[in-house]
């Protein structure tokens, strides 16, 4: 997993709860804690991160991944505008995901693996977004949509139509923005 | 508690300074904390600054990496071996794959660059998703400034369609819209700045040419214009393999391409007729003028031609069949007619092109029209394409031999001329080893006193074994097509030479008397000429003044340089020239003033017209031209008297014909001294 998502959760932490909350997390979850965007740290850290902040707050993992991704978006404005500066919309937005995702990977790690969204429409003319990953990162997705339609001042309604999580070979999210 | 206050009341200066230190002890733990979390601060601010440093380093790299790598493979595709389309199809393919793009659609440039129209030529990863979009585009076409592609052929730059919802471009954005393809964008692909084709692209994200993407674009733009060059290279190519340089007409190898297409074409029935025109006189217009003069001759000629049959096209009520017209020689042009329509019209059309080619408006100065031979032949049943040719050569040939300017239609007839002719070479290679020449001489008369004989003209006779007597006419043609002449024309001038050695000897009359020589052009261009007749003036121990060689117009126009160089050496040595035929041909000033001769003979066409006022009008003028040039005149194929007196009260010097004379064998005509 990139640096970025562990410092990026950081602030989030810190942000929201205050710098003790992400200490605590960190002797919570038993990872090393520190982290570069220019590294890439075991899955696990991530994962052990999350697990301590739902135990934390008494809520589900789900719940935290969608918070931290909706949380990360205004963040990663800051860091990265001209990823954000080019767009209107947040579909627009939504669209380019791989080509920022693909170059921040690999520009580090040319073999590294990473996710490859799949776009489509149906017949509503919703956006289909498909998404196969081992991680089963799906609610963070769901979490950075949310955060894009809160950046760009839109809603939406987003459907797991199939999730890897209930069993499914791949997860794909409907995405139906309002009028 | 109590021993506290105790201790500190025992020791109240002790407590002050305790509780001065444990103050300070805390300050100094407060400060120390919020120096470290300054110095963290710091810290973090540094290393995220100096990760984005690195980030955005690293990925401007991997960016440009990317570019290059997707140039490399554009340029790989660009060159891949197979056509225009391949190579298009895989750069299409390359581009789209790697900037994750929709479709990729291919435009070629029309109109002189007002107007970019797909080829049908395109790239999708997912075509029957947008099937609708590719079957619209396919075919579409944009005048310049409209839509994408228009826009690109009016600057010359990669433009955007950022969202194709919002665009105007009409029902193409608005089905791009509906097939999900957000943004598009377009650039050209050049040669050497100019817009040849143009590439377009559709995806569903947003594109925005920010300017490395417009130098990778650009670059891309001008690898695919390599295909573009190549493939223009090669049409040049194929072109000017099958196309004549000077006049862009057709040539030899097409047209016979051609020939073959409509004879399969054709059913039982090949309708098919070729007309062989052929330009008489070129090769004047060369040595005179230059080459120069002749080129522009021929792309006149060309121009002529083609718009005679555009004409008749235009003419033409059931535009069926067709026409092709090709320059397959030096001077020859060949006009293919194919169908009913256009066969029946030959005759026809080859008066319009005489008439057109006749024309002097446009021509250098001193060339008064374009005259041609033309031979018409129709393709025979099986259709023998080499036959065909053949044939229409042949009555080219006719046509050249009634004079030029005219147009002969090929007939079985000729074909027994052809093969008479092929016999007839045959015969002659006999002759010439068997020595079945003969000379007979001809008298050439004082115009003042008819009776007093000045010379004799040469001519040669055939005694063929078996049909007789042969009129040089019935062969020279032949022995002149053939390259027998140099031989004929050697022994001719040799006899003559001979004749002059036994004339000179009789003493007397004899003594100071000529024998005039004709030598073809062949014969008196040839390398050994002069040196020749410098070599028989001494074998034959004659004296140089009373040989006098004839030679045609023709001779002066085939090679006029040449043709002075010899006349010079002759002359020095005291040997006469001749300018025969004067009048018939490209009677030009200009070489006859270049050219030293010292007698001119008047063509007996002229001599033949005389009751009619215009002929002895141009004899007058011959004749003028001749004082003017301290040439002596002699006039041919004098019938009778009356003839004679007309032509010696005209200036003519001395007189040629049946009336003083017919051609003799030698001891004959000797004897009329």
């Amino acid at each position: 997993m990139k640096g970025i998502v562990f410092n990026i959760l950081q602030e989030a932490v810190e942000q929201k709860f205050g710098e003790d909350a992400w200490e605590s997390l960190i002797d919570a979850s038993g990872v090393c804690g520190a982290y570069t965007s220019l590294g890439s740290y075991p899955d696990q850290e991530l994962f052990a991160l999350v697990a301590a902040a739902a135990a934390l707050l008494e809520t589900n993992e789900a719940e935290v991944l969608r918070w931290f991704g909706r949380s990360a978006m205004p963040m990663l404005e800051v860091r990265y505008p001209e990823l954000f500066v080019n767009h209107r919309t947040s579909r627009s937005f939504i669209l380019s995901v791989n080509d920022i995702i693909h170059p921040e990977v690999r520009k580090l790690y040319a073999g590294a693996s990473c996710p490859h969204f799949h776009f489509d429409e149906d017949t509503e003319g919703r956006l289909l977004l498909g998404y196969r990953s081992p991680r089963q990162l799906c609610q963070l997705a769901h979490g950075f949509i949310d955060g894009a339609l809160d950046l760009f001042d839109e809603r939406a309604t987003i459907e797991h139509l199939l999730c890897m999580h209930r069993g499914d070979g791949i997860c794909r999210m409907a995405i139906d923005w309002h009028p | 508690m109590h021993a506290s206050r105790r201790w500190h009341l025992q020791d109240g200066h002790r407590l002050a300074s305790v509780s001065a230190l444990h103050d300070r002890i805390e300050s100094d733990t407060d400060s120390r904390v919020q120096r470290l979390e300054r110095r963290l601060e710091r810290e973090r601010k540094a290393r995220i600054d100096a990760e984005a440093v690195a980030e955005a380093g690293l990925r401007e790299l991997y960016i440009s990496q990317r570019r290059l790598k997707l140039l490399h493979k554009v340029t790989v595709a660009a060159n891949s071996p197979g056509g225009l389309r391949q190579s298009l199809h895989a750069a299409l393919e390359e581009i789209c794959t790697d900037l994750d793009l929709a479709c990729g659609i291919a435009y070629t440039v029309t109109d002189g660059g007002e107007a970019a129209r797909a080829i049908d030529l395109w790239f999708s990863a997912e075509p029957s998703r947008i099937f609708d979009f590719i079957e619209l585009s396919r075919e579409a076409e944009f005048a310049i400034g409209e839509g994408l592609p228009g826009r690109v052929l009016a600057d010359g730059k990669a433009h955007s369609l950022e969202d194709t919802s919002q665009a105007a471009d009409g029902e193409g954005s608005a089905l791009a819209f509906t097939a999900g393809l957000g943004s598009g964008f377009a650039f050209p692909i050049t040669i050497a700045r100019e817009t040849v084709a143009v590439f377009e692209f559709f995806c569903r994200k947003m594109i925005h040419l920010d300017p490395p993407l417009r130098a990778l674009l650009e670059q891309i733009g001008v690898q695919v214009g390599r295909v573009f060059e190549r493939e223009r290279s090669r049409q040049v190519l194929l072109h000017e393999a099958r196309h004549d340089a000077l006049t862009g007409l057709p040539n030899r190898i097409a047209l016979l391409e051609r020939i073959r297409a409509a004879a399969i074409a054709g059913n039982d029935d090949a309708l098919v007729k070729i007309m062989v025109v052929d330009l008489d006189g070129l090769k004047g217009v060369n040595d005179l003028m230059g080459h120069h003069a002749g080129d522009q001759l021929i792309k006149t000629a060309a121009r002529r031609l083609e718009a005679c049959v555009l004409g008749h096209q235009r003419s033409m009520l059931n535009a069926g069949g067709s026409s092709c017209v090709s320059r397959v020689g030096g001077d020859e042009f060949i006009i293919l007619l194919e169908g009913r329509e256009w066969i029946d019209q030959a005759r026809g059309l080859a008066e319009k092109m005489h008439r057109a080619l006749a024309e002097s408006e446009g021509l250098l100065p001193g060339i008064s029209g374009i005259a041609a031979s033309i031979g018409i032949a129709r393709l025979e049943g099986t259709g023998d394409l080499d036959q065909l040719v053949r044939n229409a050569d042949v009555a080219m040939y006719a046509a050249k031999e009634r004079g030029g300017s005219t147009t002969v239609e090929f007939d079985e007839s000729m074909r027994d001329t052809f093969r008479f002719r092929d016999e007839l070479e045959k015969e002659l290679r006999e002759a010439i080893r068997a020595r079945q020449f003969l000379l007979n001489f001809q008298p050439i008369v004082e115009a003042a006193d008819p009776n007093v004989i000045v010379g004799f003209e040469a001519l040669v006779r055939w005694q063929h074994p078996q049909r007789g007597l042969v009129h040089p006419a019935d062969f020279i043609p032949a022995a002149e097509s053939c390259g027998l002449i140099l031989y004929l024309g050697d022994w001719v001038l040799e006899e003559a030479c001979a004749a002059i050695a036994r004339l000179n000897a009789c003493g007397g009359r004899g003594a100071d008397r000529y024998v005039s020589v004709n030598v073809a052009a062949h014969q008196f261009l040839s390398a050994s000429f002069s040196a020749r007749v410098g070599e028989l003036i001494m074998r034959k121990g004659i004296d140089p003044a009373n040989l006098r060689l004839e030679v045609t117009e023709g001779v002066a126009i085939t090679d006029a340089k040449r043709t002075r160089e010899v006349l010079e050496q002759i002359r020095a040595w005291g040997v006469k020239t001749s300018l025969d035929d004067f009048g018939t041909g490209y009677s030009s000033l200009s070489y006859l003033q270049q050219l030293p001769f010292d007698t001119l003979k008047i063509d007996k066409s002229f001599v033949a017209d005389l009751d009619d006022k215009r002929s002895q009008q141009i004899v007058r003028t011959i004749v003028e031209l001749a004082r003017s040039l301290d040439l002596s005149v002699v006039a041919e194929g004098v019938e009778d008297a009356m003839q004679g007196e007309l032509l010696a009260a005209l200036g003519c010097d001395y007189l040629q014909g049946y009336h003083y004379g017919r051609p003799l064998a030698e001891s004959e005509a000797f004897a009329r001294l």
